[in-house]
């Protein structure tokens, strides 16, 4: 598995090099990932969300 | 035919659009620049130049600043829409940075991604090295710094090792390859194995 994934790595890689349009789908992976996480933590904390969030990262020793 | 990427004056210049994440780090660094050195090292680097992975955090080393200073920095950070995890006052959040613990930084209302702020001093000798060699990098009219890419490489080969920080290395020695200098492997490699 982790040799599939490291040749798939390399092979994207090599082909980013002449190829920018690539670049795109990355993005749209990028943004969707961003998006989601907004959505999740802003529902999970709501108005209070500082307090919230850090009541939730001391709860799980994160900070 | 168009390229991933070009030199031009030892800056890398990539070709391609900024993404949100390419804003949120903007932003940041666009307050940081006034108050401070830094350099952007680990995964974004790899991440920034194509490698597809999600991400939570952004990793920034940021030379040990006295109190006053980082006051000025974190109200300043404030303003801007940033909140930090670990309090909002900045004399106690200082005591963190005073004992070289990292501390991170989001947009309000998020969570992630987040910039994880890491103190460093002369005594981190291999951060202080990068901190001190950067390479400059260019998406459209945003440009900062990151460690050099064949530091970056060495450091997630030697030091980190983990499955993601091999294919984050693979990633940049095959996208970089034209670029990447054999001396300056030579080189890191006596600093990164001290």
């Amino acid at each position: 598995m982790i040799t599939k994934d490291i040749e798939y790595v390399e092979l994207y890689a090599e082909e980013l090099i002449n190829n920018p349009e690539l670049f795109e789908q990355q993005r749209v992976f990028i943004e969707s990932q961003m998006k989601a996480s907004k959505e999740l933590f802003l529902n999970k904390f709501g108005e209070n969300f500082n307090e919230e969030a850090r009541k939730y990262l001391k709860e799980r020793d994160l900070i | 035919m168009e390229k991933g990427y070009k030199l031009e004056n030892e800056i890398i210049i990539l070709n391609r659009n900024l993404t949100e994440l390419d804003l949120f780090v903007k932003d940041f660094l666009d307050i940081m620049k006034k108050h401070s050195n830094y350099l952007i090292v680990s995964g974004y680097v790899s991440i920034s130049t194509g490698r597809v992975r999600g991400t939570e955090d952004v990793d920034l080393l940021v030379p040990m600043m006295d109190k006053e200073k980082f006051k000025e920095l974190f109200l300043d950070l404030e303003k801007n829409d940033f909140w930090c995890y670990q309090g909002e006052d900045a004399e106690k959040v200082y005591s963190y940075v005073g004992s070289k613990t990292s501390i991170r930084f989001a947009k309000k209302n998020t969570m992630f991604p987040n910039m994880e702020f890491v103190p460093i001093d002369e005594n981190d000798k291999i951060k202080y090295y990068e901190l001190q060699h950067p390479q400059k990098i260019k998406i459209k009219d945003f440009e900062f710094k990151i460690s050099p890419i064949e530091f970056e490489i060495l450091y997630k080969e030697l030091k980190l090792g983990s499955k993601k920080d091999m294919e984050d290395a693979k990633h940049l020695r095959t996208f970089f390859k034209e670029i990447l200098k054999e001396e300056n492997f030579i080189r890191f490699k006596k600093i990164i194995q001290i």
